[in-house]
């Protein structure tokens, strides 16, 4: 037989005069019944090794943050078996309240968050001899970064081994569109782990260290957990800054503080400062402006600020500088520390155009504030 | 991925600027930099500066 004849491109794509070649069958039926009866499979067995391979990522980047936080306890005095506390701790829930009447949700849930939050400083208290209250809230803030990756291993494995253990080639699907997402959200969390350590600011800091600027020179006084205010002056008006109490890493009680001030001071109008997410296409550090209540989290913060402010007619003007996830819950890059004078330049602008002298104005940085002072 | 490119690490910098001159001066990141704190003294004026950043930037 003449082999270099049987698998010319003649023969295969059929263009040859002899079509009844009978290689050339098998050639092209095998596949066809392999794809049509077990295609799905084929596609199962692919896809699973992409995800397979996602999950070894996972648990390898929560082994080795596990493994920093553990580390980073030694060189500050942990007491005991801090591996078995911080065991117990990543497994730790919350049982969000009943919605199925929403009304009165919000104070549940933020008694719910307070009375966690609360639970895990303690904790971390315990967890090493005579501790600052900045090291406190970086290994907080390390515990946080450890128990989501925790999570994360533990959600995308259960949704894998469940598609398997079932066949279910459907349901494996959104997990596979969904992976990306994850995985970049993890790689966040992981690179976040150098700053939190060596207490460098972070993307989320901008709101903070533009906040903390303005305050440099001013009285600083405490209004709420870890939460600072101060009084300033600009073209005759009054300014109230607030942010909170750096260089901890912390996000303080914007809510609460918010609510004290209006209350106290009546402000006539309310400007928040922010890092937002980016849109993809969009360059890091835009700065955008904008209406409403600017602040991240569950929402309870969010509910309080616009409760407050519209009890009391007050306007909130937001200003946002936009990064990536990653950016945001790692080390500042050049280009968000570099928008900062531009934003305190937008606030005065916002300020002058919005505002008559005499009138009051508070000015909130929302973030981390962890590397940020006051 | 195909799509996906390698990115670089970003290597922590402190910018100092000198409360006298206005000279800014940028150095690598050392643990106990914080932001608005003093810095080391002033090369050109001998004053002192300030930290006026932190930041990272990715190594080229």
């Amino acid at each position: 037989m003449n082999y270099t004849e049987l698998f010319s491109v003649d023969n295969l794509f059929g263009s040859g005069s002899d079509s009844s070649n009978p290689i050339m069958w098998i050639i092209w039926i095998v596949p066809i019944v392999l794809f049509v009866f077990y295609g799905q499979r084929i596609q199962l067995m692919v896809t699973s090794g992409e995800i397979n391979k996602a999950i070894e990522k996972l648990n390898r980047y929560k082994d080795e943050t596990k493994k920093e936080l553990l580390d980073y306890l030694q060189k500050s005095k942990s007491t005991g078996d801090v591996s078995k506390k911080v065991d117990g701790y990543l497994e730790y829930f919350t049982i969000m309240p009943v919605d199925m009447d929403p009304n009165g949700i919000m104070p549940k849930i933020k008694h719910l968050l307070r009375s966690r939050e609360d639970y895990t400083r303690k904790q971390v208290l315990s967890l090493a001899q005579d501790i600052t209250p900045f090291e406190a809230s970086k290994i907080q803030n390390l515990l946080e970064v450890v128990t989501s990756l925790n999570l994360l291993h533990k959600i995308v494995r259960h949704l894998f081994l469940t598609a398997k253990k079932q066949n279910n080639f459907p349901l494996i699907l959104p997990l596979q569109m969904m992976l990306p997402f994850i995985m970049e959200q993890a790689e966040a969390l992981k690179g976040a782990v150098s700053a939190l350590k060596a207490g460098q600011p972070i993307g989320d800091g901008i709101g903070p260290m533009v906040v903390g600027k303005m305050m440099l020179r001013s009285q600083k006084t405490p209004i709420g957990l870890e939460t600072v205010y101060a009084e300033s002056d600009y073209e005759d008006r009054k300014l109230y800054l607030l942010k909170a109490e750096g260089p901890a890493a912390t996000v303080g009680r914007p809510g609460d503080a918010v609510e004290i001030l209006v209350e106290q001071k009546k402000p006539d109008l309310i400007i928040m400062v922010d890092a937002g997410l980016k849109l993809e296409g969009e360059t890091s550090g835009t700065i955008a402006q904008g209406f409403g209540a600017a602040i991240g989290g569950i929402g309870t913060d969010r509910f309080q600020i616009e409760e407050t402010a519209t009890k009391h007619n007050i306007p909130v003007y937001a200003i946002v500088i936009k990064q990536s996830i990653k950016e945001a819950i790692t080390l500042m890059t050049k280009e968000i520390a570099d928008k900062s004078d531009e934003v305190e330049a937008q606030i005065h602008s916002m300020i002058t155009e919005n505002t008559t002298q005499g009138q009051s104005i508070l000015i909130v940085g929302v973030g981390n504030t962890l590397g940020v002072p006051q | 991925m195909i799509f996906s490119k390698k990115e670089k690490p970003l290597v922590a910098h402190t910018i100092e600027k000198c409360l006298q001159c206005k000279k800014e001066n940028k150095r690598p990141f050392k643990e106990g930099d914080t932001l608005f704190t003093q810095g080391q003294v002033c090369t050109s004026c001998k004053d002192q500066t300030s930290i006026l950043k932190i930041f990272g930037q990715a190594i080229e």
